[in-house]
């Protein structure tokens, strides 16, 4: 039995998509029943549009580790983060779980390991794609996520949303077993 | 820009019709002439020769040996038969398979291959092989890099999924972009 659904697809992929991703989301999560959103953010732009738009959801806002840009860095300003967790919206800052030791071993001897390897073959659907599994894993290992529950998982290029599908996570260590139940949104990528 | 999506409630084989009846209708919609089609035993080639007829066909079947030794699992009348009809089919080394399964299966080691696959995988076992007889479909020369065309891929047998790309070499695949997906299966969990 097969069910007919909508997907998006945009012209480009980057911030510009932000406003019509979550709005795909909200209105697929209130379809589906989903009251979960993970949502990645690196400087609180995505988070604070998502809290406008995803009202009455659940979020979980990702950061990049700190340190990602430059050592010590944490680009996510702290007064937001605060702001967010003052209105019960965690967010998390956490090593990346396609990056870390791989991109170590990629920075210093120029090898490819397995993080960037899986992180590469995701891209092959979009950079937003690989952002899309990556931090759902990372929400489920820091325990603010359901084991078993539908969310909606939303990624981008660089800034903003591009991207997103709905996925039950799973912990990074069964990423095997992880799979991807619908995708709402992506960029194209015509040549 | 919003397009159909059709997800199937199981992966499986009994989803190959309808797969290549979204397949005709979205070519058609974007002029799509190639359409790259996996098939194990031919009865999967059989039903897209019927369903794609007036497109231009290409089969990709397992690489001989994947079975059992010197086995190829697609049967030469089949083959004949399609390529009487016009139709290629190929047979080459399986992209993520290759020297990776050697690995795996000597030193129970999984690398590359293994892990690009099972990474792919979490769109289903469909979208590893679509993405897969893509690179080998543009390495055996049997399609071009710089068309854009329908690739399906299935699980074990048959097909439920299919996407819009443009090939690349396997030596490149890291530059591979998935345009669309037209269908898959969901995982309901």
């Amino acid at each position: 039995m097969s069910v007919e659904s909508r997907i998006v697809y945009f012209d480009k992929p980057g911030w510009r998509c932000t406003d019509e991703v979550l709005a795909i989301c909200k209105r697929r999560a209130d379809e589906l029943g989903i009251r979960t959103a993970v949502v990645p953010s690196v400087t609180g732009y995505t988070a604070l549009k998502a809290l406008e738009v995803l009202q009455g959801m659940r979020l979980v806002v990702v950061t990049a580790h700190t340190g990602y840009a430059r050592a010590d860095l944490q680009s996510f300003p702290e007064a937001r983060r605060r702001e967010l967790t003052a209105r019960g919206v965690p967010v998390l800052t956490a090593p990346h779980v396609f990056g870390g030791l791989s991109y170590a071993m990629r920075d210093m001897y120029g090898t490819a390991m397995l993080g960037v390897d899986m992180g590469n073959a995701l891209r092959t659907l979009g950079q937003g794609m690989k952002v899309v599994i990556e931090c759902p894993m990372a929400a489920m290992d820091a325990g603010l996520l359901a084991w078993g529950e539908e969310v909606v998982s939303m990624g981008g290029t660089n800034r903003g949303v591009d991207t997103a599908v709905t996925l039950r996570p799973v912990h990074v260590r069964d990423f095997f077993s992880l799979r991807v139940n619908e995708i709402l949104c992506k960029p194209r990528f015509d040549p | 820009m919003a397009e159909g999506i059709s997800y199937f409630s199981e992966a499986g084989p009994q989803n190959t019709g309808a797969v290549l009846r979204i397949v005709a209708t979205r070519a058609r919609e974007l002029g799509i002439r190639r359409v790259l089609v996996p098939s194990t035993t031919g009865a999967t080639a059989l039903a897209a020769a019927e369903a794609l007829a007036g497109l231009d066909l290409v089969v990709m079947t397992h690489e001989t040996g994947f079975a059992r030794n010197g086995e190829q699992e697609f049967p030469i009348e089949t083959r004949r038969a399609l390529e009487a009809r016009g139709i290629a089919v190929h047979t080459v080394t399986h992209a993520f398979g290759g020297l990776s399964r050697a690995m795996r299966d000597k030193f129970n080691t999984h690398v590359i291959g293994d892990i690009v696959a099972n990474t792919l995988r979490v769109f289903g076992q469909g979208m590893k092989v679509a993405a897969e007889i893509t690179l080998m479909a543009a390495d055996c020369g049997a399609v071009r890099t710089d068309e854009t065309l329908i690739a399906t891929g299935g699980t074990d047998h048959g097909l439920d999924t299919a996407i819009v790309c443009r090939p690349v070499n396997a030596q490149r695949f890291f530059d591979l972009k998935v345009q669309e997906i037209l269908c898959k299966p969901h995982f309901q969990g």
